[in-house]
């Protein structure tokens, strides 16, 4: 049941009980009303019925002693209004009779319904009363009756003592009157007496229902804060729990009322929470770790904001020695061109030699081919005797065989031909001499053959060289022209060069000037970095405060 | 780099008359001290060894020319050499002692008409040298590169010649069938014809 529901009907149950008793007390109040009221309304009623009875005596006594006074003034001799007392009698003692029966009747009835005893005992006794009233009242009647027939009798002593009688039943009918009246302010009392208990125990019972509400009330009240304090004392004692960063803890008690819903929203939250401080936890320890990179990084950085000082100053000096150098620069770039001039002059007379030297190439050449040709007719000869050697050895070759053959014939010839033999032997031996010559003359011939063509291959090798020296002589001629513009421009470049050192000395002097900003720079840097590296450090310190505070979070 | 003519030799004259009489002085020398008989033999050159023959076997000396090819023929036996009306058989004397030849060697060099009985024959040297005299060793050739060569022989100029016997030269050619010996064709087993 919800905690709506709940309270709802704890109202609900406390207004009932409110509407319950408002009509209890409006019914109590009302029968107090009522009864005041009967009682009132019957007393008044009563009295006045007694008041009209009495009237009406008073209207017979009246009649009466209107009548008894105008017979005395008739004695009187006065005169007096004549009229007939009888009958206005008859209706004043008529009319009080009836009151009479009518108040009998009345008590009576009242003595029936009566709201108490004692008043049912007054009404009786009033009742009584009016009834023993009765008699005297029709004494005076009759008396009554009897002196007005005196009276139109004209008998005075019968009046006078009928005057007498009337005023003893009168004094006793008025005496039970009084009684009654009394009587009926008994009941009066008696009847506040009876509404003041009515309200009594009105008052009582409306005081004990109100108790018993009150009572109710309190009781639902009670069992209403149970139900809401209870799980509310465990979700103060789990969001306390969660105040002070115990995540960990077991999960609030759900359930399908607003509390539960309320631990269900809570349980979320809580996992939100523990989400939440997980990731706040990673953050915070990448953001410790970015932290001490970033020290790092300043540490690294102020150190070489320091050697970039260094390294200015090393740069300045640098710079100063260039400045040095530059002056130096300046003056071998004079000398160079002094000496670059004088080697363009000097570059002229080599052309003019190497001029020459390809006029004495050509002629070398000339001579050369020359010779080549003396040689090819040298060597066409040299051919010639070749072709004579080899006839030679021909020849001698037959007659080698020659010898051979007529040793042989010497030898079959036997003693006959032994002479003939060592004419062949001495034969043979000649043709072996001559062959040996002409070999020893061909291998001179090849030696001078060979000697011609490599003469030949020299100095066709030769021209070749010269004509190739030629070439080189050209290109040596090149490249002195070369060389010569080559060293104008090199006067020129190292003019050039003597300007530009100029302008560089300007500019070196600029650099100079930058580098002290750089220095100045470099300075505010490394200041910038001190406060870096401070501030760095804050940073690792905060870092390290945020880790410690995640870690408040048990997850 | 000219290249030098060789010099000429003043002494070469005196070298050479040198040489004669040295031979001549040797030969009369070699006489005396033996006392046995020269055989007259006609020296060849067959590559670097020198061969004599008996000079009375030989008709004649002529140049090489290109002969008559034979086929089925030994390897030794070049060709057929037509002369003057009369064939010969042409045989490499180096192939015939089991030497091997170059090929290039067939139509150079000497042919030495053989007088023979009832075939002629003809043998190819490389070059003849000369008739002499040669002096027979006295101990036989022990490591003779063929049975032909029945000894060795001092020549005048005092180099050693192979002495041949042509009867035992010729004997297998002699044959009615050109059946070959198995020496010799175990010997010129890788020789090409």
């Amino acid at each position: 049941m919800s905690i709506a529901n709940r309270i709802l009907l704890g109202f609900a149950a406390i207004v009932a009980m409110l509407v319950l008793l408002g009509v209890y007390s409006l019914n109590q109040i009302s029968v107090v009303t009522a009864t005041t009221e009967t009682i009132v309304a019957r007393d008044l009623n009563m009295l006045r019925q007694i008041s009209g009875l009495r009237d009406a005596e008073s209207d017979m006594y009246d009649v009466r002693s209107l009548s008894v006074n105008r017979f005395l003034l008739r004695g009187l001799g006065r005169p007096a209004a004549d009229a007939d007392p009888l009958q206005a009698w008859q209706r004043a003692a008529n009319r009080t009779d009836l009151l009479l029966a009518e108040l009998v009747t009345l008590a009576n009835r009242h003595a029936a319904t009566a709201a108490s005893g004692d008043r049912a005992a007054g009404w009786q006794q009033i009742a009584q009363m009016v009834s023993q009233s009765s008699g005297p009242l029709r004494q005076l009647r009759e008396q009554g009756q009897a002196q007005i027939q005196a009276i139109r009798a004209n008998d005075l002593d019968a009046v006078l003592a009928a005057g007498g009688a009337i005023l003893a039943s009168r004094g006793d009918f008025t005496q039970l009157i009084e009684q009654a009246t009394q009587t009926l302010n008994n009941v009066m009392a008696a009847g506040q007496q009876s509404s003041r208990a009515t309200y009594l125990e009105s008052r009582l019972s409306v005081i004990l229902v109100l108790g018993g509400a009150v009572l109710i009330g309190l009781i639902i009240a009670l069992l209403i804060r149970r139900s809401i304090v209870n799980p509310l004392t465990a979700f103060m004692e789990f969001v306390g729990r969660v105040g002070h960063g115990d995540l960990s803890g077991e999960p609030a008690k759900a359930g399908n009322d607003e509390l539960g819903r309320l631990g269900t929203t809570l349980n979320t939250m809580v996992e939100g929470l523990r989400q939440l401080a997980a990731q706040s936890r990673e953050a915070t320890n990448d953001l410790n770790a970015a932290a001490a990179e970033i020290r790092a990084s300043t540490q690294e950085q102020a150190a070489s904001v320091e050697e970039q000082l260094a390294a200015v100053q090393e740069t300045a000096a640098t710079v100063d020695e260039i400045t040095h150098s530059g002056v130096q620069i300046g003056k071998r770039a004079q000398e160079v061109i002094a000496t670059a001039q004088a080697t363009a002059q000097t570059s002229n007379a080599g052309l003019r030699a190497v001029d020459e030297t390809v006029k004495a190439m050509d002629a070398i050449r000339e001579q050369a081919e020359a010779v080549a040709g003396n040689i090819v007719a040298l060597s066409e000869k040299t051919q010639a005797i070749g072709e004579i050697i080899t006839s030679v050895n021909d020849i001698s070759e037959r007659s080698h065989l020659l010898a051979l053959n007529a040793a042989i014939e010497a030898a079959a010839a036997g003693e006959q031909g032994r002479s003939f033999a060592v004419v062949a032997a001495e034969m043979k031996t000649l043709a072996d001499q001559a062959k040996d010559a002409t070999s020893q003359v061909r291998s001179i011939l090849g030696d001078i053959q060979r000697g011609i063509n490599s003469s030949v291959m020299l100095t066709e090798e030769a021209v070749k060289r010269v004509a190739a020296g030629r070439e080189r002589t050209e290109t040596t001629h090149a490249a002195i022209t070369e060389i010569t513009g080559r060293a104008q421009e090199g006067v020129h470049t190292f003019q050039q060069i003597v300007a530009s050192t100029n302008q560089q000395q300007l500019g070196i002097e600029q650099v100079m000037g930058a580098l002290q900003n750089i220095r100045q720079a470099s300075q505010q840097t490394a200041a910038g970095t001190r406060q870096l590296d401070t501030a760095a450090a804050n940073l690792t310190q905060l870092s390290s405060k945020l880790v410690d505070i995640a870690d408040r979070y048990r997850i | 780099m000219p290249r030098s003519l060789p010099a000429h030799d003043p002494h070469r004259l005196d070298r050479i008359l040198d040489a004669r009489t040295r031979q001549l002085a040797m030969r009369q020398a070699s006489d005396a001290a033996t006392g046995r008989a020269p055989i007259p033999v006609l020296a060849c050159a067959l590559g670097n060894e020198t061969y004599g023959l008996p000079l009375a076997a030989i008709a004649q000396v002529v140049p090489a020319t290109p002969l008559t090819p034979t086929p089925g023929a030994p390897p030794a036996m070049l060709g057929l050499l037509g002369r003057n009306g009369q064939v010969f058989i042409v045989l490499d004397l180096a192939l015939a002692l089991g030497a091997a030849a170059a090929p290039a060697s067939q139509h150079a060099g000497h042919l030495l008409l053989l007088r023979h009985g009832p075939r002629r024959f003809a043998l190819r040297v490389d070059r003849a040298t000369g008739a002499i005299d040669a002096l027979p060793a006295e101990a036989p050739a022990e490591a003779a590169p063929h049975r032909a060569v029945t000894g060795h022989a001092l020549a005048p100029s005092g180099a050693l010649l192979g002495l041949i016997d042509l009867e035992r030269l010729l004997r297998p050619y002699l044959a009615p069938t050109a059946t070959v010996a198995p020496s010799l064709s175990s010997t010129n087993g890788s020789v090409t014809p």
